[in-house]
């Protein structure tokens, strides 16, 4: 991660950008919605205030650090909530957007 | 404010944009926002972002709606989502800043 730091008078202050999330909301009776790509589970936690354990999965391609969450909605067990985290490098396994292949060249 | 033995403040900023789909389009919205960047959407350099706002409305067949600052699209197919992005203007510097390595 890189971060910047920008003095503010005497206090150094550090700011760390994360990549940006996208946390999806679905009415799903499975968890684990297919989205194309594969993963691999790495972690389960429980909630606080919640019945339902959070899962954790990570891209199992090459050098792809995308990660996502899964967890169900205490409020709504129907929903399933899941939160991606960063950006794919690479086209999704099933080819169905095989329209947007092309060679990507690092910046 | 407290600071602890000298040490620079640590801010960590997450930007979470949440979106509402049924189980048909999720698939296509998520490799829209997570997959490689498609050129014919966005020609600069940077990866731009891109958020939901009430223009969704536009489109008769496609029913949204706005809840607290949440979005709900439905029925939308893959090719109208695409087009619906190439209309929001860009948003960029406030999300992604993915410059030098992860």
């Amino acid at each position: 991660w890189r971060s910047s730091a920008s003095e503010k008078s005497k206090l150094k202050v550090r700011r760390k950008l994360r990549e940006p999330r996208f946390c999806f909301q679905t009415r799903s009776d499975v968890d684990v919605l297919d989205d194309g790509y594969k993963w691999r589970k790495y972690g389960q936690k429980v909630v606080k205030n919640s019945l339902h354990p959070r899962s954790y999965y990570r891209c199992t391609h090459n050098n792809c650090r995308v990660k996502k969450r899964v967890e169900r909605l205490s409020e709504d067990c129907r929903m399933v909530i899941t939160t991606y985290e960063g950006r794919h490098n690479h086209t999704p396994s099933d080819d169905s957007n095989s329209s947007e292949h092309e060679c990507f060249t690092s910046f | 404010m407290a600071i602890n033995g000298g040490q620079p403040m640590k801010v960590v900023i997450i930007n979470t944009k949440y979106v509402e789909t049924d189980v048909r389009s999720f698939k296509s919205i998520v490799q829209e926002l997570t997959g490689k960047e498609s050129l014919t959407i966005d020609n600069s350099s940077k990866p731009t972002t891109r958020f939901y706002d009430k223009r969704m409305n536009k489109k008769p067949r496609v029913s949204s709606a706005e809840v607290n600052g949440l979005v709900l699209m439905k029925n939308l197919s893959f090719k109208e989502l695409e087009k619906l992005f190439k209309e929001i203007p860009s948003v960029d510097n406030l999300l992604w800043n993915i410059d030098g390595n992860k």
